[in-house]
């Protein structure tokens, strides 16, 4: 019999592996929400929060019906909620008009503002994750809708409307009851930025730039030769910064994860 | 922050793709074509050179068309529930084609994390090479071996 193998010393020098770096391009633009003031953010939580109550918006459900609609038991039965002898609505929100100037959810706030009908754009800050709600950034500055992330809108207001929760509400622009409210939000939300999209004020300035720049050629087309040099001069001197400014490159120098299961590398000669 | 990398050219280039792209579109939603173009060579460069992207670059690109996805543009985004679970719904607007993000807010990814930096690496630095695991338990077996023979 062989002698069993010896196991290895303790004192066995092995090389140093160099620490694996996995680089990856990173997004060079940071999309974010603006950060709304603190008396701002009690203001319009306030001021919703009278409002709502005022108007009396709430929904309300009827349990039973809930129940049945689970078990799938309604089958003749008409959508519409129905009302009892009394004419006060058992399920549904209570001033249907009232609702239908508003759009409340993610989901009816984003499909309101890609069809462009919305005034003003409130979005709750608790909301995790952080992607449930960020394509609304893009969204409303393409729109030109002022939007601003409200921290607590949710636990505030939610209850008074009578949701269990509300992470994005929005104003319709045929809204008559809001109307108030919203002109005095609107000067308290903070203007967001995204990188790539140039401002509504910004918008302003190019077009007026255009302007400038087309009375410039028609100049230009009268000029002579000698005087087109002195102009090309003139707006190299006095040339503006382009519109879109490129960002720096971001690179992020990972470490593996090594609670990661890998494959073993498969070998080319598959023993037998 | 880009300092000593292997192929900064190439991501130089790939960033200046990705902002292109960008920059057209907002320029003028018609520009979706070109903007496509650019986003499809920068697909392009980063297989042929083997170049790693953030998920948050990847994502903000179609993987059939290639199109930029912005929303309201070229994209719309919807939140869907479905088995118990909730999604975030990305659908391409040139292609249909849909990607799903799960909405769980324990998940966080690797590359997010504080720890999975290499700038948090730093004062880490082990004295001896971690030993590997299978290489511990083919030792334990050979003393458990030898003590028996004994």
């Amino acid at each position: 019999m062989a002698a069993a193998p010896q196991a290895p010393k303790r004192g066995s020098i092995r090389k140093t592996r160099p620490l694996v770096v996995k680089t990856s391009l990173n997004n060079p633009y940071v999309i974010s929400w603006s950060s709304l003031e603190r008396e701002d953010m009690h203001f319009i939580l306030q001021t919703l929060e009278d409002k709502f109550k005022s108007i009396g918006l709430q929904k309300i459900e009827d349990k039973k019906k809930r129940k049945a609609k689970q078990r799938g038991g309604l089958v003749g039965t008409s959508e519409e909620p129905q009302e009892p002898h009394g004419g006060v609505r058992v399920s549904g929100w209570t001033p249907v008009h009232t609702r239908k100037q508003l759009a409340i959810g993610v989901n009816e706030v984003t499909r309101a503002l890609e069809r462009n009908e919305l005034l003003l754009v409130l979005v709750c800050k608790s909301v995790k994750p952080a992607i449930i709600t960020s394509h609304l950034i893009q969204l409303s500055l393409s729109r030109t809708v002022p939007a601003c992330q409200v921290p607590q809108l949710s636990e505030r207001i939610a209850p008074v409307i009578g949701l269990k929760c509300v992470l994005a509400l929005g104003f319709r622009k045929n809204t008559m009851d809001f109307a108030d409210e919203v002109e005095a939000i609107i000067p308290r939300v903070p203007s967001l930025n995204v990188p790539w999209l140039p401002d509504g004020t910004q918008g302003l300035t190019d077009s007026l730039e255009t302007e400038s720049l087309e009375s410039q050629d028609k100049e230009v087309l009268d000029t002579s030769f000698d005087d087109l040099t002195r102009l090309k001069r003139k707006l190299a001197e006095g040339g503006q910064a382009p519109a879109a400014t490129l960002q720096p490159l971001k690179i992020k120098r990972l470490v593996p994860n090594p609670s990661k299961i890998r494959k073993p590398p498969k070998s080319k000669n598959p023993s037998k | 922050m880009a300092g000593q990398v292997k192929d900064r050219e190439a991501f130089q280039r790939l960033n200046f793709l990705y902002q292109a792209a960008h920059c057209v579109l907002s320029q003028n939603p018609e520009n979706q074509a070109l903007a496509r173009f650019y986003c499809h060579t920068e697909k392009t460069i980063a297989k042929r050179l083997v170049l790693r992207q953030d998920p948050s670059v990847k994502r903000t690109l179609c993987r059939d068309c290639s199109s930029l996805l912005i929303p309201g543009l070229t994209c719309t985004q919807r939140q869907r529930r479905r088995k118990g679970q909730r999604w975030t719904v990305q659908t391409c607007l040139t292609c249909q084609r849909s990607q799903r993000f799960l909405n769980d807010p324990k998940h966080l990814l690797w590359g997010d994390r504080p720890e999975a930096q290499l700038e948090n690496q730093a004062d880490f630095k082990p004295s001896e090479p971690l030993p590997n695991i299978a290489d511990l338990s083919k030792e334990n077996v050979q003393t458990q071996a030898l003590n028996t023979t004994e």
